[in-house]
């Protein structure tokens, strides 16, 4: 009887409960919308970075992470290279030579990391072939080639056909440089990695830096899965266990070598929950406004019941139930809401080209955002929002306890 | 012995600025099955001792009994409790739950009371029979008129089968038909269940019916005469 | 008018409980409001301020050197060049700079690296670079040391009074060759500053890339006193400097920032959006029930022959007077605060604090107290409260006196 009357006091005055439901509903459709924008923008960065730049695992010499230094090359690296194919989870490997350089072209030059591979592996790897805007990828016939960001290439004024000079240190120090033509030219969502990237053949490179073409000083693992790539990380640190106890090689999954990456993940969280905080602030109030006047609105209808026999407990129950009704309805609605929003902003995008109008890749990210709700924050928002609204229901339950029968019966309606 | 004895009891209002003397010593005795009538002119005290009597307010001093118990003893969940249990009310107007259908109302007491279902719709029924709505059994309080809305006040008060019913001023509301039905309901009420009814009233066709009429003013009974035979 | 608004007034007073809990809704949405956009303009403002204190408000290059930055594209600093800039109005100085890239060795590391020759004295007075020194001295005129970052001095393995060889693409297409010790070694908060940084005097920089006539620049920064006057300065820059030199704003210089904060600022507007929406639907909620509560009083006064227009006039002069009661004591709670946090910005720790180091600002969470944000969130509250006004507007002049009376 009690949740029946609380339900039914819902409905009359429908204004008022269309009102604090709608503003609940706005206030979960604004959350769950923008962490799913913020977190389509980070999984876009995440997934841009893994699929062209980083993989999701990457394994060096420990020496060669400290300073990039080329000598400390794998050991073995064929060998490493096979053993981790076999793993079910891991999708494709490709071996690399990397090494800081300068490339320059008639009139300018910048610091750049060149990268030595085997096109048909690093296809597999990386999708950076998919982003070749002029010209093709890589092939092994043509030696002596190169592929360069559209930012680079701008940089140094080079287009397709050019040449474009890679002046490195060798093994023993020397310095040395080699002139590549420029096949391709490639443009990911990231400016940065654009502007700092140039790609040649790894038997081109080895010959330049005085290696055998065997060598390599970074394997790039893509995983069939980005979530797996913790437990393939575990998996591989038992499998080479000898060789890295040996200070052979070192396993790093992508957060590791992108830290800023993995905490611009967790800041985007932290802001969701922020911005689910201040609006539950302003919807706690919205919410304990309303419930208070209906109390006072309702002064003589309480003292009744009061009256009646009906306990404290009932009395208090009755009007904290009735703002869980307000609330349960008002986030069912603003979930549901919510769920075809991000759904279909999940499958057909949202396009922030009308925010910044060049795009925003120099601020690495694509104009398209596909949003993502995790789960989690589903069931947060509604934990939160149902939470908030007992807490707010307890300062108008209490008014409604501190009347006085004999004084409520008194008063007019 | 009488279900209600009331000794020498004063209230004082003290929230105002000058407080207000509002019953000044009374002793009253009400006995089972009475249909008695309070009058005395406005202002003079009778909703005060209604809701002493009725277990919503107590008193400044003196004591209150109904049967052997003491309502100055009871806490204050115990008085609710005691209210549930022994005490109907009337109120002179928007006395219904008004999200409540008449027969939800009527049934709402039992139901606090923890009736069985069946049971207690089947007492609702008979009882708004009695008052003459059953027809308007599914109506809320706000498509029913003044008159009506009374009618299911006393069948809901009388549900439950209190040891008294408290009616402040039932009828101002009503025109004299509905204040006559009402009034015959009340009695037929009285007379067949053996209820007792308390009333404060100004109404003169009420004072006509009541059996016992006591008078008050500034706080004090100043009279008390029984009409036998009525 | 003057009695209804009497009327209005006295209403409030009594029913004093809702007159505060109306404001209060007021209050808390502009109170957040405010301290949000507080917050995201000390951000921005901090993040333009440290920008354009490195680059400059307006930066003069030879012709094209903007769109292609070759050393090729450098020109000769003239004393016409130098007389137009000292004669140009609400210029306070001006920072010559020249920028090349270059390789740089020791021992047997090498690493590519940006060579940035500066007026060691002027550009210690603008950004406090010798202050950044941890080992070894700043630069000093006329003695050819460099300094460079930590992270560059570790991967090169080098330690102060280590010789530096740097060669690099000179001016013409010449091969720049040089070497130079290194007189200290700073740490900045960007990490890529650290990583690829080498600063050394500006004459030792145009003698490494052109040996053959000093006095070759990439650029120079220009100061203003007011930064309202940048466009007008720009333009008078622009015609006295002729066709031959460009000259750049700080907007087109840091227009990455300038996304980025533009960026920030969208999203900042949309959750501000859904809190004001949330806001308003709070403070109609309220009003609602101020009005539907009164129905009977507007029921008697009507009946006993007020006008409608009148009582609607008494409602709007109610949402106004609690609008701005609660719009001022919101701002009595929240100045105060937003000065304090204004002096003393909250301090970041953790990732949040590297990430702020990475892209090169303080990690620091500044609050501004500019008065554009005060208004503009004041006026969009009381507007926002304002509308909620309309109900009981279009209820009064709708409303069946009868049906008023009726439960
Ligand atoms: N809560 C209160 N605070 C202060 N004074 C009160 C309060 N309730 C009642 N009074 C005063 O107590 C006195 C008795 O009031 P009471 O309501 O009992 O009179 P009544 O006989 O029922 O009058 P009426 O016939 O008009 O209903 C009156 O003077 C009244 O002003
Ligand atoms: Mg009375």
């Amino acid at each position: 009887m009690l949740a029946a009357i609380a339900w039914r006091n819902l409905w009359r005055n429908k204004l008022r409960s269309a009102v604090i439901i709608t503003a609940i509903a706005i206030g979960i459709i604004g959350t769950v919308v923008t962490d799913g924008f913020m977190s389509g923008m980070t999984d876009q960065r995440v997934n841009a970075a893994i699929a062209n730049e980083v993989s999701n695992i990457q394994i060096h010499n420990p020496a060669f992470l400290l300073n990039e230094e080329i000598k400390y090359t794998i050991p073995q690296a064929q060998k490493t290279g096979n053993t981790i194919r076999k793993n079910q989870d891991v999708k494709a490997v490709s071996l690399r030579l990397k090494c800081q350089a300068m490339a320059s072209s008639a009139i300018a030059g910048a610091g750049v990391t060149v990268y030595g591979i085997r096109p048909d592996d690093e296809k597999q790897v990386s999708a950076l072939h998919e982003h070749i805007i002029k010209g093709n990828y890589l092939s092994g016939k043509q030696r002596f080639s190169a592929i360069i960001g559209q930012k680079l290439a701008k940089k140094l004024d080079l287009g397709m056909d050019d040449k474009v000079i890679v002046t490195l240190a060798d093994t023993t120090g020397t310095i040395t440089s080699g002139a590549f033509q420029i096949v391709g030219i490639f443009k990911t969502s990231n400016d940065m990695f654009d502007e700092s990237h140039v790609f040649i053949l790894k038997s081109d490179m080895a010959k330049l830096m005085g290696f055998s073409s065997a060598s390599s000083n970074e394997i790039a693992i893509l995983l069939n899965n980005n979530h797996s790539t913790r437990s393939v990380v575990r998996e591989l640190n038992k499998t080479f266990k000898k060789e890295i106890a040996a200070h052979q090689i070192v396993i790093q999954s992508w957060d590791q070598i992108l830290p800023i990456l993995k905490s611009l993940v967790e800041i985007m969280d932290y802001f969701s929950y922020l911005f689910l905080l201040i609006i539950l602030v302003a919807l706690a109030f919205a919410i304990i406004n309303t419930m208070l006047m209906a109390v006072m609105e309702r002064t003589r209808e309480i003292g009744i019941l009061m009256a009646l026999g009906l306990s404290k407990r009932k009395i208090f129950s009755l009007i904290v139930l009735e703002t869980v009704f307000l609330s349960i309805t008002g986030a069912l609605v603003g979930i549901l809401i919510s769920i075809s929003i991000v759904y279909h902003y999940s499958i057909y995008g949202f396009d922030l080209s009308f925010v910044a109008a060049g795009g925003l890749n120099s601020i690495g990210y694509s104009s398209t955002i596909f949003f993502r709700v995790s789960n989690n924050f589903y069931l947060a928002t509604a934990i939160m929002v149902i939470l908030i609204a007992v807490l707010s229901s307890i300062s108008p339950a209490l008014k409604a306890l501190k009347l006085q029968p004999a004084k409520a019966i008194r008063e007019d309606i | 012995m009488s279900i209600i004895e009331v000794k020498n009891i004063y209230k004082v209002y003290n929230e105002t600025k000058v407080p207000v003397n509002a019953l000044n010593g009374v002793d009253l005795k009400i006995e089972e099955g009475e249909f008695t009538a309070i009058v005395g002119p406005s202002g003079s005290g009778k909703t005060t001792l209604l809701n002493i009597l009725g277990g919503l307010d107590l008193p400044s001093k003196g004591d209150i009994f109904i049967e052997e118990t003491n309502l100055k003893d009871l806490s204050s969940r115990q008085l609710t409790d005691f209210r549930l249990h022994n005490i109907g009310f009337v109120f002179q107007s928007y006395n219904l739950i008004p999200v409540l259908t008449a027969k939800e109302n009527t049934e709402f007491i039992l139901q606090l009371q923890k009736v069985p279902k069946k049971e207690r719709i089947q007492k609702a029924m008979e009882l708004l029979e009695a008052v003459g709505i059953a027809d308007k059994a599914d109506h809320r309080p706000g498509q029913l008129s003044g008159g009506q809305q009374q009618r299911v006040a006393v069948a809901r008060a009388l549900a439950s089968q209190p040891r008294f019913i408290i009616a402040d001023e039932p009828t101002a509301n009503l025109d004299s038909r509905s204040t006559n039905d009402l009034l015959e309901i009340m009695a037929e009420m009285n007379r067949k269940y053996h209820s007792t009814f308390i009333f404060a009233t100004h109404d003169q066709r009420v004072m006509d019916k009541a059996h016992r009429i006591v008078t008050i003013d500034d706080g004090k009974i100043i009279g008390d005469e029984t009409f036998k035979g009525r | 008018m003057k009695t209804l608004f009497k009327i209005a007034w006295r209403n409030l007073w009594r029913n004093r409980r809702r007159t505060i809990l109306t404001a209060a809704s007021v209050t808390l949405a502009l109170t957040l409001a405010l301290f949000m956009r507080s917050m995201q303009f000390g951000s921005y403002e901090q993040m333009i301020r440290a920008g354009v204190n490195q680059v400059g408000y307006l930066q003069v290059h030879d012709t094209g050197y903007w769109n292609n930055q070759s050393i090729d594209r450098a020109f000769f600093y003239s004393d016409n060049l130098g007389e137009i800039l000292h004669n140009t109005k609400g210029i306070s100085h001006v920072l010559p700079v020249l920028q090349t890239f270059s390789l740089a060795s020791y021992g047997n590391r090498t690493k590519g690296v940006l060579i940035s020759g500066i007026d060691p004295v002027k550009e210690n007075q603008q950004t406090n670079l010798s202050g950044k020194v941890i080992k070894g001295s700043y630069l000093k005129e006329n003695s050819s040391g460099v300094i460079m970052g930590d992270k560059l001095a570790e991967y090169l393995k080098m330690k102060v009074g280590d010789t530096l060889v740097l060669i690099g693409q000179g001016y013409r297409g010449i091969t720049a060759y040089g070497i130079y010790p290194v007189s200290g070694i700073f740490h900045l908060p960007s990490p890529k500053m650290n990583n690829q940084v080498v600063f050394m005097n500006v004459t030792d920089a145009q003698s490494f890339v052109y040996p053959y006539r000093i006095g070759l620049l990439t650029g120079i920064s220009v100061f203003i006193r007011d930064p309202s006057q940048l466009n007008g300065i720009k333009k008078t820059l622009t015609e006295n400097l002729g066709k031959h030199y460009e000259v750049i704003s700080w907007k087109t210089v840091l227009s990455d920032l300038l996304q980025t904060i533009k960026m920030d600022n969208a999203s900042g507007q949309i959750m501000l959006l859904i809190l004001y929406l949330i806001a308003a639907f709070g403070i109609f909620s309220t009003v609602l029930m101020m009005t539907m509560e009164k129905r009977k009083q507007y029921a008697v006064m009507i009946s006993i022959g007020m006008l409608r227009r009148k009582l609607v006039w008494v409602s709007i002069f109610e949402t106004f007077i609690v609008s701005v009661l609660g719009v001022i004591i919101s701002l009595i709670i929240i100045s105060p605060v937003l000065y304090y946090l204004h002096l003393n910005p909250i301090p970041l720790t953790g990732d949040m604090a590297n990430m702020y180091l990475a892209f090169n600002f303080a990690p620091i969470i500044p609050f501004s107290i500019k008065a554009h944000i005060f208004i503009s969130q004041t006026v969009i509250i009381l507007i926002l409260s304002l509308l909620s006004a309309f109900y009981p507007i279009i209820y009064i002049s709708r409303f069946n006196v009868l049906n008023a009376f009726r439960h």
